[in-house]
């Protein structure tokens, strides 16, 4: 059974339509994402399934059951705000009892509750301080035992990581997982950030203009967009418009560009436009008359600009009598970080796996 | 503070120091010389008394006419202040919550009655009270001063709400409190400085209203229609007692709202 279900929802303000019909479930113990840029509708959705907008039309199942005109108070959903929304006026321990209160729950079962909830957070000591004498994360922990301790079929999470710095965010996020894992309870999380996405997710929904572009898993989404909106969105790439040819040895080769590739596509027709996508790392750059066993297709690239970050480095080339790449390279220990300098010129190989087509 | 940190000359600042002197001192003298004069134990108002005495507030408080006034002032401001906070706060809510297009207009007509000259709003009241045949009555004093009582609730309110974050609410509500419980146990007791200012405003304003009541009353006589009538007459320091004994209750309360707003300044709520 699914715990969320979606079917043809749409949410329209006048004339301006948010959510332009989206059909989505998330399957029992499942993580699902909506990831997009902002106003992309993947807030309106969240908040459709908590209650608090009502579709303009479709049909919305939480917990199997039908949600039409049903209150938020009266839906089984936890959710979590990107502001934590913590009560200010009642401390840690009254704010995750809020809604076991609201539960009618007896007081001996209450006070379990909360123990067991606070020491799944790691937040025993700090049952009695107020939110405002909590930390960033602390008060994300609290937000998360309170929207827990209710047993809710669903979990929804609004961008929950929006508010923390850098390193606490990608500590929460492995934390927020381990945990869903744990409990397997079903997630709905809202992001527009697609490493968190691409890193806690079973699912991913990435939306665009109140419409889902694509339904995938992290591997599927990354490696294998269906739209340009996908490729751009997701990670960084070399988009390339490309068209097939005919060489003189009657071989079949794709041309994005100026840069001569093999034929990775089923089909032969020419008048075909497709679009070719190259990610950054999948780009291999070598000193030029090094053996290059990989490729028939020998192409040389003049190095533009050469950026360090760290772990990786990152080139801008000028493929000659073609198109300007971003190539990425990892900074191993063994490579030498100053393999090229500006105005070297390199040899540039492309794995037949590294090259993938869009229809354009 | 010190001056330096003002730029140029000292002499604005200067200035500013002598017209703040001025305006405290008419503001405040003529309180300071009444107050004083309601200890003489003269029988005349005399600045300063020749002898001190407490024979006034003695008068004062055992003369029925001074004591039914004043009763009928509190029994009035004490019905006043709770219902005014109730209507206040649910326009407050009206107007925050509702259409964003309408809330101008709507928040204008409702706090009219605050700037509206009174003279007019009590000959108008009056001859509604008339049609109804409700002068001179409770029925009448009651919503009179609500009318004038529930704007000051409705900015109070209204600004603490402005600054009450809404999802504070969804959450409640998501975590199974109805819409009513999530402002019960949530809202409210947030805007708790907003509601306390609302009242202590209500009471302080019914328990001094005249204007209005003036137009309402024929028998029946309120404390500041009572003070006004005894000076129709004659000028006695029973006068300057209940003067008195009137602004130490206004003080004390705004004395009250003053060490809230501090006291709730120092514990803001941190988002």
């Amino acid at each position: 059974m699914s715990s969320v279900e979606l079917k043809s929802i749409v949410k329209k303000y006048g004339a301006v339509t948010a959510v332009a019909s989206i059909d989505l479930s998330v399957e029992s113990g499942e993580f699902v994402t909506l990831l997009g840029p902002s106003g992309c509708g993947k807030t309106t959705t969240l908040r459709m399934v908590a209650g608090f907008i009502r579709p303009t039309s479709g049909q919305l199942y939480v917990g199997g059951s039908n949600m039409d005109g049903v209150p938020p108070h009266k839906r089984k959903v936890g959710l979590v705000f990107q502001n934590y929304a913590l009560f200010p006026h009642m401390s840690v321990q009254k704010n995750i009892e809020f809604g076991l209160k609201m539960q009618n729950t007896p007081f001996e079962e209450r006070k379990d509750k909360i123990i067991d909830a606070l020491d799944l957070v790691k937040l025993r000591h700090l049952e009695h301080r107020m939110p405002s004498e909590l930390s960033g994360g602390q008060q994300q922990r609290v937000a998360l035992a309170r929207a827990l301790v209710i047993r809710p079929d669903v979990l929804l999470l609004d961008e929950p990581f929006g508010a923390l710095d850098k390193q606490l965010r990608d500590h929460m996020r492995i934390e927020l997982r381990e945990l869903q894992q744990k409990l397997k309870i079903s997630t709905l999380f809202v992001t527009h950030d697609q490493d968190e996405a691409l890193s806690m997710s079973d699912r991913i929904v990435v939306m665009s203009e109140g419409q889902v572009s694509q339904i995938g898993s992290p591997v599927e989404i990354y490696e294998k967009p269906k739209t340009r909106f996908v490729t751009d969105f997701i990670g960084r790439s070399n988009i390339l418009s490309g068209k097939i040819e005919t060489e003189k040895s009657n071989k079949t080769c794709l041309n994005a560009e100026g840069l001569k590739l093999p034929n990775v596509s089923k089909t032969s027709h020419k008048s075909e436009s497709i679009l070719v996508m190259i990610r950054p790392e999948c780009v291999l750059l070598k000193k030029p008359n090094s053996k290059n066993k990989i490729t028939n297709y020998k192409n040389t690239a003049k190095i533009l600009s050469i950026i360090y970050l760290g772990s990786i480095i990152q080139y801008k080339i000028k493929v000659n009598n073609g198109p300007a790449l971003i190539v990425t390279e990892s900074n191993v220990g063994y490579s030498d970080p100053k393999k090229f300098s500006l105005g070297d010129t390199a040899e540039i190989i492309i794995p037949e796996n590294a090259i993938y087509l869009i229809p354009g | 503070m010190s001056s330096q940190e003002h730029y140029g000359s000292r002499f604005p600042y200067r200035l500013l120091v002598g017209v703040v002197t001025v305006v405290i001192f008419f503001l405040e003298a003529p309180l300071v010389i009444l107050v004083i004069q309601s200890f003489t134990a003269e029988s005349y108002l005399a600045f300063p008394p020749p002898s001190y005495g407490v024979r006034w507030y003695k008068e004062v408080l055992t003369s029925e006419d001074w004591l039914n006034s004043i009763s009928l002032s509190l029994i009035i401001a004490t019905i006043v202040t709770p219902l005014s906070l109730i209507f206040g706060t649910m326009a407050a809510f009206a107007l925050d919550r509702g259409p964003k297009k309408l809330k101008n207009g709507l928040q204008a007509i409702m706090i009219s009655p605050m700037v509206l000259p009174h003279i007019v709003l009590g000959l108008g009241l009056f001859k509604m009270a008339l049609e109804l045949d409700i002068d001179d009555s409770m029925l009448a004093y009651i919503p009179a001063h609500l009318t004038i009582t529930i704007p000051f609730v409705i900015i109070s309110v209204g600004a603490s709400l402005q600054t009450f974050e809404v999802t504070l609410e969804e959450a409640a509500r998501s975590l199974g409190a109805s819409r009513f419980w999530a402002v019960w146990h949530i809202t409210l007791p947030i805007i708790r400085p907003g509601l306390v200012a609302g009242a202590i405003f209500s009471f302080i304003i019914s328990f001094d209203e005249f204007i209005i009541t003036f137009f309402l009353t024929t028998f029946q006589r309120t404390l500041p229609i009572e003070m006004f009538s005894t000076l129709m007459y004659q000028v006695r320091p029973s006068i300057a007692a209940v003067s008195t004994l009137t602004l130490a209750v206004t003080a004390f309360l705004t004395a009250m709202l003053m060490l809230r707003g501090q006291i709730t300044s120092g514990n803001k709520v941190i988002k």
